[in-house]
């Protein structure tokens, strides 16, 4: 019941940030460039995805690619396969390291976000040759990337900061 | 030994399970894409107008906060003005350059018996340079119809309807391209023509320009209605700076589009041109 309730939040709180990313941050555009809200509380969410739920990072990534999706004039699933695909390389590269996520700093994230954006961006390029659709690369994914990577910043601190904290309490409660 | 097979087991069965999972649900995405993208944006609209208001209205309070505001709503009527009278004079050459009995036809066709829709705009999305307008098959759009706006700017063409919404591509969108005229008072000049393409990022150039033309710095780019989606002399851009090389068969252009999306709330879809 939790699981249903935490996912059903999941989906509210991306279909917010779709609304704010394509009505609202358009207007604070720097030379064209907005946020991408959407990918950046993806990544955070499946940085710090917990060990006990096996699909909460999955879950996030089809929610995440599908409110995506909505905006992209293709097939539904180009944005869903490309967060896929950063969530299982983000997965991949953390487990390569092995080092406990809880204790990156904000200068591990930071380089993680960009190459996790670069994949997401490269991959639905291939998709935009492969089913014709408009896409901008170059200069402007760059302008995107610099733009999002303070919103990234700023969700780290607070997941760091509020979520796994309270995990962590949650943790200690259940070894007393 | 044992628990390692037991872990890899578990960890086959939970990507079989999300992969059977994915591709149902993708399946099933696409089978019901058109009703889903519709039903998003009936439901998000209401908000999405709310949204984009404070937004409008958070970005003026924020331009007012370091003394632009009345600079930009000046230099934003001045646009405006500007536009209109770029139209006018279009219209004017047009005048003077065919005879009267095509002038009735030209008012006819581009005057009052034109149909527009006005559609508000409901969503931005700036990294493929769409726009997301509150008007669809339902209200007579279809793909291919030109969208201007008030002053007669060229916004694009709708490439996607929905029942209530429809998806514009506007004229920087690295897949347009707008055949367009270089606006010229001589009316004995050959006219120039060349095409606006779109390369992202709400920017486009002018190209396939004939080596032998002469195209100037702020030259008027109109619509020359060759390619058959767009009317004649609806306002394209301005030319910012020439790049001409002699390698080339066709000189190039910056140019600095009319269009500008964060200033509308309304546009206007031609339904009735062709």
């Amino acid at each position: 019941m939790i699981i249903i309730i935490k996912y059903i939040a999941l989906f509210a709180v991306f279909f917010v940030a779709m609304l704010a990313q394509a009505s609202f941050l358009p207007y604070f555009n720097i030379l064209g460039t907005v946020p991408n809200i959407v990918f950046t509380l993806f990544f955070v969410m499946a940085f710090f995805e917990s060990k006990k739920e096996p699909y909460e990072g999955f879950v996030t990534a089809v929610t995440a690619g599908f409110f995506l999706d909505i905006f992209v004039p293709s097939f539904f699933g180009v944005s869903i396969i490309s967060l896929l695909a950063v969530y299982y390389l983000q997965k991949l590269i953390t487990r390569v390291i092995k080092e406990p996520r809880e204790k990156y700093s904000v200068y591990h994230f930071i380089p993680f976000f960009a190459l996790g954006f670069v994949a997401y961006k490269a991959i639905m390029y291939g998709f935009s040759i492969l089913f014709e659709f408009p896409m901008n690369v170059g200069v402007h994914a760059a302008g995107e990337l610099l733009f999002s990577i303070p919103f990234a910043v700023a969700g780290f601190y607070v997941y760091k900061i509020f979520f796994r904290s309270a995990e962590r309490q949650e943790n200690q409660l259940k070894l007393l | 030994m044992n628990l390692y097979i037991k872990k890899q087991t578990f960890w086959g069965q939970r990507l079989l399970i999300k992969t059977v999972a994915l591709v149902f649900l993708l399946i099933a995405l696409n089978i019901f894409s058109q009703q889903l993208k519709n039903s998003f944006h009936a439901v998000s609209s209401p908000l999405t107008k709310v949204f984009s208001h404070s937004g409008q209205n958070s970005s003026y309070f924020l331009a007012s906060f370091i003394n632009v505001k009345n600079l930009q709503q000046e230099n934003n009527a001045i646009k405006e003005e500007n536009q209109n009278l770029l139209y006018q004079l279009a219209l004017l050459q047009e005048y003077f350059s065919q005879n009267t009995s095509l002038n009735a036809v030209l008012m006819a066709t581009q005057g009052d018996n034109v149909q527009l829709v006005m559609a508000d705009i409901v969503g931005i999305n700036t990294a493929e340079d769409i726009v997301i307008l509150d008007k669809g098959s339902a209200d007579g759009i279809a793909e291919n119809m030109p969208v201007i706006s008030k002053d007669k700017v060229v916004y694009g063409k709708v490439i996607k309807v929905y029942e209530n919404f429809s998806e514009i591509l506007l004229p920087s969108a690295k897949q347009s391209v707008v055949d367009v005229k270089v606006q010229s008072f001589d009316q004995q000049a050959t006219p120039v023509h060349g095409a606006v393409k779109g390369e992202g990022g709400f920017s486009v150039y002018l190209d396939l320009i004939t080596s032998d033309s002469t195209i100037n710095e702020n030259d008027v780019l109109v619509t020359s209605a060759l390619e058959g989606i767009f009317p004649q002399n609806l306002l394209v851009g301005k030319i910012a700076s020439v790049d001409k090389n002699d390698l080339k068969p066709f000189q190039s252009a910056r140019v600095e589009p009319f269009f500008n999306i964060y200033k509308e709330d309304s546009l206007f879809i031609i339904t009735n041109y062709k």
